[in-house]
């Protein structure tokens, strides 16, 4: 196990780019995942915002499920 | 070709790609490594250094190929005025950046005990830097404006022009003296590599294919909420 992370005595070189590679990969994935979820989740609250300003009686349920289905 | 425009069904075609890019990225991952690190041998002149091709020569060809996509999608968004293209150039830009980020630091850390310094101002380093600092100009000039879509038809002028970047990081190894070594995979007379150096060299290029793929998925429908809250904003609607 030492003899395969020393990498013939280049493992630092070797692990600093695998390691780089990985950092930066996975930040982009989280990154964009989490940009994505907070857009969505704005892009479903002014929907929802929406619906309640032109429907004042959404208090009724027959209005309730028509603003589900419009989501 | 405008069918495909439409967001919704755009979204529905992204998100049905999204599960087989990500399963494929997971699998080619893990063989690539296997491959790459453990059952592959050390090269006869560079030692086991020669792995690190395994990331930086993927990075270094999507970094060139997501310029290519941008670079289309900038013809057809001046050309077509496609609304689509406009989005995959914009989901893409970030991502080809961090690829081009990436192929220039492994190459720095690469040439340290190779070449014995991080970096030389030769053709083919400083015409991916070069490369570098178009898709940061591609990603400045395209959100440089306050009006939401103005700032795309400078930015896909700027993307068609560093077209012209291309073909000189290609060649640039043929056309002046580098340390960079010559191409090794796509020559005339076939690969010059090993065969077993090459498993997982395509193993990471297929890799990092699918992960842009993933990575392309989500980020459209990242634009295209945001393009449904630019929209919300400008006519006070919200459209489905």
């Amino acid at each position: 196990m030492g003899e395969f992370l020393a990498m013939g005595g280049h493992g630092a070189y070797i692990w600093a780019c695998y390691g780089l590679a990985a950092l930066v990969m996975i930040w982009l994935l989280v990154a964009s995942i989490r940009t994505m979820r907070n857009r969505e989740t704005m892009v479903a609250a002014l929907r929802q915002n929406k619906s309640n300003h032109s429907a004042p009686e959404a208090a009724n349920p027959t209005n309730k499920t028509q603003t589900v289905e419009q989501n | 070709m405008h069918r495909f425009a439409n967001p919704t069904r755009f979204l529905r075609i992204s998100n049905a790609v999204l599960p087989f890019a990500a399963i494929g990225t997971v699998i080619l991952v893990l063989l690539g490594l296997y491959y790459g690190l453990w059952n592959s041998p050390a090269d006869y002149q560079q030692g086991d250094t020669v792995r690190i091709m395994y990331i930086h020569v993927p990075s270094a060809y999507m970094a060139v190929m997501v310029y290519g996509i941008i670079a289309t999608c900038s013809a057809s968004l001046l050309i077509w005025k496609h609304p689509l293209a406009e989005l995959i150039a914009r989901a893409s830009a970030p991502v080809g950046l961090a690829f081009t980020f990436l192929c220039l630091a492994t190459g720095s850390i690469w040439g340290k005990p190779m070449w014995g310094t991080w970096w030389v101002w030769d053709a083919r380093l400083t015409s991916v830097l070069i490369m570098f600092f178009l898709y940061a100009g591609y990603m400045a000039l395209s959100n440089a404006f306050d009006e939401p879509g103005r700032g795309n038809k400078p930015a896909a002028i700027l993307a068609l022009v560093g077209v012209v970047n291309l073909p000189i990081i290609k060649f640039s190894v043929d056309w002046w003296n580098t340390l960079h070594q010559p191409a090794s995979i796509i020559r005339l007379d076939g690969p010059s590599i090993a065969a077993e150096m090459l498993t997982p060299l395509f193993l990471m290029m297929g890799a990092f294919t699918t992960f842009y793929l993933t990575l392309l998925a989500l980020r459209l429908r990242s634009e295209i909420a945001a393009a449904r809250l630019r929209n919300a904003m400008m006519t006070g609607q919200v459209e489905a």
